[in-house]
C-alpha cells in the first residue's frame, strides 16, 4: 500500500497549509509561476552547473531513488549532484520536480542515510510543499531584489511563511523516518548536524539535547522568547527538535503501521 | 481534565466512536484541521490515534470542555472549560430544543436533543430518502408526517433501542454537515449585524467590540454541536450495550 499524505503530515504543517489554501487562486497562481518561470529557470541552472544522475552514470543512487519513489507513490524525480562541502539537499518544482543533493552527502553518509535524505526530499514532493516554498522564493524576489513590496508589509508575511516552512520539514522528516526507520533518521541527523562522517556514541544524542532544550523552554519564559526570536527567520527547525519530533512520532501507531507496510 | 461524571463513560466506548469524536474535535466538515484545536500536539494523541483511542479519552473530554467554554472564562478556570452538563444545556438552548427542564440531567437533555435533531432531520428528508433509509434499516410502519416521525422516534427510543440506534447512526453521518453549515451562518450574521452599530460613536465602538470579541471567544458551537451529538449517541449506545450485558447475566 502506498503512503498517503495524511499519514505523514504534521498537524502544524497541516494547519499552515490549510491557511495558505484559503487564499483565493493562490495554488493556481503559484503553479503557473512555477510552470512558466521557476521550473524552467532551475532546469537551466541544474543542467548548466550540476550533474544529472542517471541509471548509467550512478546506477546505485538512481536505483535508490526509484525504490523510494515507488514506495511513496510518486513519479521518479530528476536527481542532480552539486558541489558543496556542507551536507544538504533540496527539492523544487511541482509539475516536474527535481532533487539536488550535495556531493558531501554522498561522500559522508552511508547508503541507508542517503536513502533517508532522498526520502525526506521525496516527502516534500508528496506533500506538494514545493508549491508553497515557491511562494517564499517569489516574495523574496519581489520584495528584496525588486523592492516592489515594502518591508513593513512583507516581513510579517515572510515570518509566517518561514514558520510554515519549519513545520513542513517535520512532515518530510516523518516520510524519511517511515521509509528508513527512525534509528537511521537519528544517525543521519547527527551527521548532518556535525558534518562528521562517523558518529560515536548513542544515535539519540540529539534527542537528549532536545529534552534539555525543551525543559529550559518550559522553565524560562525569557529563554523561550530568546529562542523564538533567534529562529524566527530560519527555514528549518532546530536539528535537536527534528530528532525529538521523530523520536516522539516513532511511538505512534501510524509510524508503526507504515513501517510494517513498507517493509 | 476537570473530573466530570457525565464524561467518565467515554473510557468504555468503542475505538471507532472515540475516533469519530476526535475527528470532530480536530477537523471541520470540509476535512480541514481546526486551527484552534489542541489535541494533535499532545503525546497522548501521538500514542493513541487512531488505534488506541481509549488511551486519550480524558484529553478528548478536556478538549470538548474547552471548546464548550468562553476562552476568557477558561483562563480563569486554569485553561479548563465548563462542566459537560452546562455545555449540553448551551447546545440545547442554541438549537432551541423544546422542553429542556431546569433540573434535567445531561443524559436527559442529550436524549431530547437526539430526538429533536433526528426528527428535524427526518422531517427535512424527501419521501424517497426516507423510504431508502427505512429500507436500509429494515424499519416498517413509520408514519411519515412530522408528528408521526417524532412520536415514532420517542417510541423507538423507549422500546426499540437497537432500532433507534440504527436510525441515529444513519442520521449522524449526514447531520453534522448540515448543523455545521447552519451554525456558521448564524454566528456570521450576528457579528455582521453588530457592525452596523459602529456608526454610533467611540463609546459604542468599544462596547460593540467587547461584545463581538466576547461572542467570538464564546463557546465554539461549530464544534460543540456535532461533538455533543456524537457524545449523546455514544452514551446511548453505551447504555444500550451495558443494559444488554446486564440482561444477559
Amino acid at each position: 500500500m502506498l503512503m498517503q499524505v495524511k499519514d505523514i503530515l504534521h498537524p502544524e504543517d497541516e494547519k499552515a497549509i490549510s491557511v495558505l489554501q484559503r487564499l483565493p487562486f493562490f495554488d493556481r497562481f503559484v503553479r503557473k509561476v512555477m510552470q512558466y518561470g521557476g521550473e524552467q529557470y532551475y532546469l537551466g541552472e541544474n543542467l548548466g552547473s550540476m550533474l544529472l544522475v542517471t541509471e548509467t552514470t550512478h546506477p546505485q543512487l538512481y536505483t535508490l531513488l526509484e525504490e523510494i519513489a515507488s514506495e511513496i507513490g510518486i513519479d521518479v524525480p530528476q536527481l542532480y549532484i552539486y558541489n558543496d562541502p556542507m551536507m544538504n539537499a533540496y527539492t523544487y518544482g511541482d509539475t516536474e520536480p527535481f532533487i539536488a543533493i550535495a556531493n558531501s552527502v554522498i561522500e559522508k553518509l552511508d547508503t541507508e542515510e542517503i536513502r533517508c535524505v532522498l526520502a525526506h526530499e521525496c516527502g516534500h514532493i508528496l506533500c506538494h510543499h514545493t508549491l508553497y516554498n515557491t511562494m517564499v522564493a517569489i516574495l523574496n524576489d519581489v520584495a528584496d531584489d525588486l523592492g516592489l513590496i515594502t518591508e513593513t508589509f512583507y516581513y510579517p508575511i515572510r515570518l509566517a511563511l518561514q514558520y510554515w516552512s519549519r513545520k513542513s520539514e517535520l512532515s518530510a522528516d516523518r516520510c524519511a523516518a517511515a521509509i528508513c526507520g527512525e534509528k537511521v533518521f537519528q544517525t543521519t541527523m547527527l551527521k548532518m548536524t556535525t558534518g562528521l562522517a562517523k558518529i560515536t556514541g548513542s544515535p539519540y544524542q540529539l534527542v537528549k539535547q532536545a529534552q534539555r532544550y525543551l525543559n529550559m523552554q518550559k522553565e524560562s519564559a525569557w529563554f523561550n522568547i530568546q529562542q523564538n526570536c533567534r529562529i524566527a527567520w530560519h527555514s528549518h527547525p532546530q536539528m535537536c527538535l527534528r530528532a525529538y519530533e521523530i523520536d516522539r512520532w516513532s511511538q505512534s501507531p501510524i509510524y508503526k503501521r507504515l513501517r510494517y507496510e513498507l517493509n | 481534565m476537570k473530573t466530570d461524571s457525565d464524561l467518565l463513560f467515554l473510557q468504555h466506548c468503542d475505538n471507532n466512536d472515540l475516533c469519530t469524536l476526535c475527528d470532530i474535535l480536530t477537523h471541520d466538515n470540509h476535512g480541514r484541521i481546526r486551527l484552534t484545536e489542541q489535541l494533535t500536539k499532545l503525546d497522548s494523541f501521538n500514542l493513541s490515534y487512531p488505534d488506541n483511542m481509549k488511551g486519550m479519552w480524558q484529553d478528548l473530554a478536556a478538549e470538548l470542555q474547552r471548546y464548550g467554554g468562553n476562552t476568557i472564562l477558561n483562563l480563569y478556570r486554569h485553561g479548563r472549560g465548563p462542566s459537560y452538563e452546562s455545555i449540553v444545556e448551551d447546545v440545547c438552548r442554541m438549537m432551541k430544543v423544546p422542553n429542556i427542564g431546569e433540573h434535567d440531567t445531561a443524559q436527559e437533555m442529550e436524549e431530547k436533543l437526539l430526538v429533536f435533531v433526528s426528527s428535524n432531520m427526518l422531517g427535512s428528508m424527501t419521501k424517497e430518502e426516507l423510504a431508502q433509509m427505512m429500507d436500509e434499516l429494515n424499519i416498517r410502519d413509520f408514519d411519515l408526517t412530522k408528528q408521526g416521525i417524532t412520536a415514532s422516534l420517542l417510541l423507538l427510543m423507549r422500546v426499540g433501542r437497537k432500532q433507534f440506534l440504527q436510525v441515529l447512526n444513519y442520521l449522524l453521518r449526514t447531520i453534522s454537515k448540515r448543523l455545521l453549515g447552519r451554525s456558521v451562518v448564524q454566528v456570521g450574521s450576528q457579528i455582521g449585524s453588530r457592525s452596523f452599530g459602529a456608526v454610533l460613536g467611540p463609546i459604542a465602538w468599544i462596547a460593540l467590540s467587547v461584545w463581538t470579541i466576547w461572542d467570538i471567544m464564546g463557546p465554539a458551537y461549530r464544534v460543540c454541536v456535532p461533538a455533543v451529538m456524537q457524545v449523546a449517541y455514544m452514551r446511548y449506545k453505551y447504555s444500550e450495550t451495558s443494559n444488554s450485558y446486564a440482561h444477559a447475566s
